[in-house]
């Protein structure tokens, strides 16, 4: 078996990353606080309209079913043991990072950080998490 | 878990890809259980002892046991 699941997983990542770089930028660009664009926030992105926020929301969604998907029609069982072990980890890590930011958030030491950078954070921990779990059994 | 899975496949002179082809599964996954880091499923394990014409005791054996 050659990697059909795992070149899904990246397909699938691309598309949708690419479809949040595609409605992203617009905003960005649109955005008169320019400086300071990575906390998204209403008061920073007032041309956040609806259609907007409801594409973000949507993209979100998608990028937790593109690893939910994989998960699911990973036939391999190595590869599924080492994508749930991964998963794990990078929940872990998620709750983690999350819950110091609070923690520091709630003693004004850190400032706001955005629910929405959960997702994309959830991912890069993902990938992170799955390159050393590969490692561990090489 | 210690297995004999090596020896076997020398014995046939198969690739780890070729038993990862016959298995129906990824050659990480013969080299994962192969080196002792992971433990085949139970309809894995009759797969392997089917394909080497064998029981699954004899592929495999507990560390301790061997």
């Amino acid at each position: 078996m050659n990697r059909p699941t795992q070149h899904r997983l990246t397909f699938r990542l691309l598309v949708v990353l690419t479809a949040a770089i595609a409605i992203l930028v617009p905003l960005i660009l649109h955005n008169p606080h320019q400086n300071n664009c990575l906390n998204l926030s209403t008061d920073r992105f007032p041309n956040l309209d609806t259609t907007g926020a409801v594409l973000l929301a949507f993209i979100g969604i998608c990028l937790l079913a593109v690893h939910g998907t994989s998960l699911v029609g990973e036939r391999d069982e190595f590869r599924r043991t080492v994508l749930i072990q991964s998963m794990l980890w990078s929940i872990g890590a998620t709750f983690t990072v999350t819950t110091i930011l609070g923690v520091l958030e709630t003693f004004n030491k850190v400032p706001h950080l955005n629910v929405l950078w959960v997702c994309p954070m959830f991912t890069v921990f993902m990938g992170v998490s799955r390159l050393l779990v590969m490692l561990r059994y090489r | 878990m210690k297995n004999r899975l090596r020896v076997l496949r020398a014995e046939r002179a198969w690739s780890q890809a070729d038993l990862a082809g016959l298995l129906e599964v990824s050659r990480q996954s013969v080299n994962a259980i192969e080196t002792g880091k992971f433990d085949p499923s139970l309809p894995l394990a009759f797969k392997l002892a089917r394909l080497f014409e064998t029981t699954i005791e004899a592929i495999f054996s507990e560390e301790s046991g061997a």
